[in-house]
């Protein structure tokens, strides 16, 4: 049905036009809708389309034509549309600008029933199309547990030619793993459906794993499918010509009941593996020596969820050292669904001799064909290490790979102190003490006196014996007038005394000797010391000689006058000598 | 006569019986501890410490107690405690290496230079009460080599002492002064919240710099009201509510 609204004007006519290739669909049929205008327009402005889901478009073509040295121009705007809701829909007037002036295309109203108006009509290329080429989306089950891989495709079924077609819309896979399986060619196949007999190729196929529990219903599949139906018409050999209908066959994908994995017997290490495993666990060698290496290869076989599958890190004892594991996967994924190994080799390295374990690795999975959880577990292996040191701190001859051993051996703060120590005062330090300055003080000033009291001393000993020096002729000659009113006194024996205090006082002041240590000898020597002549020394020992008899013999044949005189001869002499 | 002497004796008993009871409550708290009463080992230790008294062995212990009861910041503010006392202590240092490890936060140490720590590691050797000790010990025998040189015929043999003795008297003041202000100046402290924002400035409303979690150790470099500018091991900086640090 097409309506043309038709604005005229003097220099050309200008027409905007808009036209569904329907006016009757069904509920998931789309249509196309086609806004046309006869010249170049500007600033094109669609009507509301929100009751209907915009599949495709706005997609703009221009032609420009020549005839008759006219020149006329074409632009179209097309949207490929579904409608939203069933009834009467009405499709608004879209503006267009033209040289200035601005056209509206006239309103439209469809009709949308549940079903599509065509199978009523047997006639309609579409219905034909639809009958002999279509698509559809199968599933090996319906039913699955959670984490149970299933197959899907999409499964094209025809009796008529197909163009080259086109996958437009897939359902929404929320909700599942989905794994594609790569289909190089398309394998061709025969089948039966609804009494009619169908060429059948698997265009996609998938494997899809449900992450959650419930009722999934992932939508429609959309192919645009071109397909070759007989026309009336015959071509000039009398067969019967072919028109193509570009036809769009959709199919609801298969709703998907997903069962929640049971809880009754799950084991506290399952990690969500469902299928059918072998678990192989192999040491390259069980005996070695001390730094050489031994691999410990771990092996998981099956069928399942194996690429969602991980294996937990096996203890290894705290005498290995262990890298981080090579890893490789073989999986193959195709139309009977996942199956494949992964495999785990770790390099270990003894450093310290003994007998170790490496402790049972288990995996856990859940069967859905005998709906219930198995797990595998592989047999406990021992390595003797010789040579080498024996483990810190491991006692016995196994040294055990269990954690909490060894986080024991390793991760435990040493035991409290026994003893107290010294308890001071909190920040109380010897140095900030008193007794400490004292301390110091108490040396400074000792060093002090002691330096001080030498230096005083010394002093007064250089004085004591040049003042005692001086004054020396000065006591003498007291001592010898004191000896001169005794002789006048005629008084001998202190006058003799007086005598011989002046000499041996003289000298001891003179030497700084004093005179309990003096001798006449040590007289003698020193005067020859002082480079006094013999003769006067010898004179000096003999007056002292006659100074002591006259005392201590008290006879008369002194001669007082003589000794006198030659005494303070003597001392003059020597004194301006010395 | 008599009377004087008990009266000697009474002193003497009060006296021990008083300098006895802090080793009596680290003892209960010692046998607590192996009964693996923690937080009752805890309270023994803390009379001690709360009057006013400490050792590296009290610390040690305490930092045990918090490890043991899972206080981690705590237990790393007793060790380091602990260490400041008896910076060479073996078991002070395994263990706190121990509970560093059980942080979250990891720092790459600035490397610091190699004369600094030869310097620090030598005046770091005794505590700074031991230097001061040894310090007067030698310039007692300064004292006797001067006493040689002044007033005997040793002259020469009290010259050398006098000058040795002197000279290493003045070193062990200088290294026990060294090591009382580094002390005094360079005082880290622990981080004791969970975790904590540490700000580009003192303020609540100042720009999240990084995140510090417990037991982490940092050196307080400034004081603005209730916040503390902090520098970590690797050389950031940035500002941290006093609340959320104590310092060691």
């Amino acid at each position: 049905m097409v309506i043309v609204l038709v604005g005229f004007s003097a220099a050309a006519q200008v027409s905007f036009t808009s036209r569904v290739n329907k006016n009757h669909v069904g509920k998931n049929e789309e249509f196309t809708l086609t806004f046309t205008v006869n010249a170049m327009g500007r600033n094109f402005q669609a009507p509301d389309l929100s009751d209907f889901y915009v599949l495709r478009g706005p997609s703009r073509s221009q032609s420009t034509q020549i005839i008759n040295f006219e020149r006329s121009e074409e632009m179209s705007i097309t949207y490929v549309l579904r409608p939203k809701a069933k009834g009467m829909l009405s499709i608004g007037s879209g503006t267009i600008v033209v040289d200035g002036t601005e056209y509206r295309s006239q309103p439209l109203t469809i009709q949308v029933s549940e079903e599509s108006p065509r199978k009523d009509d047997p006639n309609d290329p579409y219905a034909i199309a639809a009958t002999s080429a279509f698509i559809k989306a199968v599933t090996t089950t319906t039913t699955v547990y959670q984490g149970e891989p299933f197959v899907a495709s999409y499964k094209l079924y025809f009796n008529a030619d197909i163009g080259r077609f086109e996958v437009l819309e897939q359902p929404d896979f929320t909700g599942f793993y989905k794994n594609d399986i790569e289909i190089k060619t398309i394998k061709q196949d025969q089948e039966m459906y609804k009494g009619a007999r169908f060429n059948t190729g698997i265009i996609a196929q998938m494997v899809l794993i449900p992450q959650r529990s419930g009722s999934i219903r992932p939508g429609l599949v959309e192919v645009k499918l071109p397909t070759a139906i007989p026309t009336n018409r015959r071509d000039i050999f009398g067969r019967r010509m072919t028109q193509t209908v570009n036809q769009t066959s959709t199919d609801n994908f298969p709703g998907i009941m997903v069962k929640p994995l049971p809880n009754k017997g799950r084991p506290s290490n399952f990690d969500g593996a469902v299928g059918d495993y072998q678990l192989d666990v192999s040491l390259s060698r069980e005996e070695l020596t001390a730094n050489e290496s031994v691999t410990l290869k771990i092996k998981l076989t099956g069928k399942g969820n194996i690429k969602l599958v991980d294996l937990d890190k096996p203890e290894i004892p705290a005498a290995f050292e262990a890298y981080d594991p090579k890893y490789s996967e073989n999986i193959a994924v195709n139309g009977s669904g996942m199956r494949g190994s992964k495999t785990y080799e770790y390099l270990l390295i003894p450093r310290y001799g003994g007998t170790y374990k490496i402790p049972e690795i288990r995996f856990s999975y859940f069967d859905p064909g005998k709906e219930r959880y198995e797990t595998l577990v592989s047999r406990e292996r021992e390595i003797k290490v010789t040579g080498g040191k024996p483990m810190p701190g491991a006692n016995g001859v196994v040294a055990s790979g269990e954690k909490e051993d060894v986080n024991f051996i390793g991760k435990d703060i040493l035991f409290i102190k026994t003893k107290s120590g010294n308890l001071k005062k909190k920040g109380e330090s010897f140095i900030t003490s008193t007794g400490f300055y004292a301390g110091l003080a108490t040396i400074g000033a000792t060093f002090a006196v002691m330096l001080g009291f030498f230096l005083f001393t010394a002093n007064r000993k250089v004085d004591m014996s040049r003042t005692r020096s001086l004054k020396a002729s000065k006591k003498a000659r007291k001592h010898l007038s004191a000896a001169r009113k005794q002789m006048d006194q005629g008084n001998k024996e202190a006058f003799y005394l007086e005598l011989s205090s002046a000499l041996w006082g003289y000298f001891s002041d003179k030497f700084s000797i004093p005179q309990s240590t003096l001798s006449k000898e040590v007289i003698h020597d020193r005067l020859l010391e002082k480079g006094i002549d013999n003769e006067t020394a010898d004179h000096v020992s003999e007056i002292m000689n006659r100074a002591e008899m006259a005392r201590f013999t008290s006879i008369d044949t002194t001669t007082p006058e003589k000794d006198y005189e030659e005494t303070a001869l003597l001392i003059t002499k020597i004194d301006n000598q010395v | 006569m008599k009377q004087l002497l008990t009266i000697i004796v009474c002193c003497a008993l009060f006296y021990s019986g008083y300098s006895q009871r802090p080793e009596v409550a680290f003892d209960k708290g010692n046998t607590l501890y192996q009964e693996k009463k923690y937080e009752e080992a805890l309270e023994a230790y803390h009379t001690i410490a709360d009057a006013g008294l400490e050792s590296a062995a009290l610390y040690y212990n305490m930092g045990n107690s918090y490890f043991k009861t899972d206080q981690l910041a705590k237990a790393i503010l007793y060790y380091e405690r602990a260490a400041r006392l008896a910076p060479k202590d073996d078991d002070i240092r395994q263990n706190l290496n121990l509970a560093y490890e059980a942080t979250i936060d990891r720092f790459e140490t600035m490397p610091e230079p190699m004369i600094k720590t030869a310097y620090h590691g030598i005046f770091k050797a005794m505590q700074p009460g031991s230097w001061a000790a040894v310090a007067l010990i030698f310039l007692v025998f300064m004292l006797v080599g001067t006493y040689a040189y002044l007033y005997t015929g040793y002259r020469r043999q009290g010259f050398t002492l006098g000058m040795t003795t002197f000279f290493l008297g003045m070193i062990c003041l200088w290294f026990g002064y060294a090591h009382l202000g580094n002390l005094k100046n360079n005082k880290p402290a622990i981080v004791m919240a969970t975790s904590t924002y540490v700000k580009s400035g003192p303020g609540e409303k100042a720009e999240d710099v990084f995140i510090l979690h417990e037991g982490t150790r940092a050196r307080v470099t400034e004081s603005y009201e209730s916040w503390k500018k902090i520098k970590l091991p690797d050389g950031k900086i940035g500002w941290i509510t006093a609340a959320d640090i104590k310092e060691i």
